[in-house]
């Protein structure tokens, strides 16, 4: 009777625990086989000479977008706009203080074909044509108070997401809200907070049917779910690769510092960012050994293929911009810094 | 002492990387000065009571730092940044963060 009754209860217990709802169910695994690595030669690829100027001198391209036919380039927090052949138009504001002037050059978006540049210490968006003209300035002295953001994006509905800025460590400061029309904070994601000042730039992404963000030394990419809510929606396993958790989960200061350590960049990958989503594929790069690898996750047949980018004499910059079927991948020319950086275009 | 200015050093060059220019901003008051890895070193170097703040300082409510990050040994482009509420004042250094009034 006695084993009867432990028998009864372990298959409980083990029901019980077979059928407790687990967090974060509902996420994709991009498993990276280091055995599998393709490479993806872009030295015979189209490329595009970035016309070099007086007023188009681009050290290096800390942000890149094409949007319509024009190539925008983020560098040293100047904003210049080429055309698709690589030929420069304008540098969009100066930095300064001056009233068509920004005073820090936090983040930009298009949006109502003209060019916004929002400056969190001017507390304002300037508004530029695509001539570099000046038209307004959008005043948000009145619209943030507690919560500073730092940097804004559009997304789907006239609306936008924040990163916001570190507010002390005494201070639970969400790390993203959603903004109205009129840049007014409409919610908060909850459960997000920040933990120190340190930001990267292009850790959204958005379109009309996702809404991505990413951060440093993460191996999961999260979807924001609606105004409130966020999940894990993929996790990138890189295998015997990965940081350890104990990294992980340190101050993110001493996980940089392990990661820059000379005896794990060989060791570790990580450092996921560029993220693209349609509704086939999920894309984005990361960076292991010093080299971008570019990552294409098939959504319906859930396989993956992992190619190591290379271009032979030259230094592939880790800005990577998907659209569509193309890739557009910044190279820099080593022996020649009088040169501005090239763009290689990999139609896919 | 001696411990904090090392690790404090050491972290602020993790927020800046050759080639990278840097400038602070400061309460609206932004010079656009461009300084190499060397200067923001050497200024590091001169700190002595762990007060030092490259941006911001007493009577600032905000500030930030552009500069290069290195991950994985690789340049990443962002920053530090920090704003302050009230009783606090803003410094951006070797970390960016909030410091009571005193």
């Amino acid at each position: 009777m006695k084993d009867t009754i432990y028998l009864f209860m372990s298959i409980l217990i083990f029901w019980g625990i077979s059928c407790t709802p687990k967090d974060n169910i509902n996420f994709a695994e991009i498993y990276i086989d280091f055995d599998s690595i393709e490479t993806l030669d872009l030295s015979e690829e189209q490329e595009v000479i970035v016309e070099i100027s007086e007023n188009s001198i681009i050290k290096r391209i800390d942000e890149l977008r094409i949007i319509g036919n024009k190539y925008f380039i983020r560098s040293g927090g100047n904003l210049f706009l080429f055309d698709s052949d690589g030929t420069f138009n304008v540098k969009i504001g100066n930095k300064g203080e001056g009233p068509h002037e920004f005073l820090h050059f936090n983040s930009f978006f298009v949006k109502n074909n003209n060019i916004h540049i929002y400056d969190s210490m001017g507390k304002r968006v300037l508004v530029y044509d695509f001539g570099g003209e000046f038209i307004k300035s959008i005043s948000l002295s009145d619209q943030f108070t507690d919560i500073i953001p730092n940097y804004i994006y559009p997304i789907q509905d006239n609306r936008f997401i924040s990163k916001n800025t570190f507010g002390g460590e005494h201070r639970e400061i969400p790390s993203y809200s959603i903004l109205r029309s009129n840049y007014i904070i409409e919610s908060n994601i909850n459960g997000r907070f920040l933990k120190n000042g340190i930001s990267t730039l292009n850790n959204f992404f958005c379109n009309d049917d996702f809404l991505l963000f990413w951060e440093p030394l993460n191996d999961t990419i999260f979807s924001i779910e609606d105004d409130t809510t966020y999940r894990q929606k993929y996790f990138v396993n890189f295998n015997k690769k990965s940081l350890p958790k104990s990294i992980k989960d340190r101050d993110l200061y001493d996980a940089i510092a392990f990661t820059n350590k000379t005896e794990n960049i060989a060791k570790y990958a990580s450092l996921i960012r560029n993220v693209s989503e349609n509704e086939s594929y999920l894309r984005f790069t990361f960076i292991y050994n010093k080299e971008n690898y570019y990552v294409k996750y098939n959504k319906l047949t859930k396989t993956t293929t992992t190619y190591k980018l290379t271009y032979k004499d030259r230094t592939i910059e880790p800005v990577i911009y998907f659209s569509n079927d193309s890739i557009f991948i910044p190279v820099n020319i080593d022996d020649n810094p009088d040169l501005n950086p090239s763009i290689i275009i990999f139609n896919e | 002492m001696k411990k904090t200015i090392i690790s404090g050093v050491f972290a602020l060059a993790l927020l800046v990387t050759a080639g990278y220019g840097v400038n602070k901003s400061m309460n609206g008051d932004s010079n656009g000065n461009m300084l190499l890895l060397a200067n923001i070193e050497a200024l590091a170097h001169n700190e002595d009571d762990g007060s030092f703040c490259y941006a911001g300082g007493k009577g600032s409510t905000s500030c930030s730092i552009d500069a290069g990050i290195e991950v994985a040994g690789m340049g990443v482009a962002g920053g530090c940044s920090v704003s302050c509420d009230h009783g606090y004042y803003a410094c951006c250094s070797l970390r960016c963060t909030c410091k009571k009034d005193s």
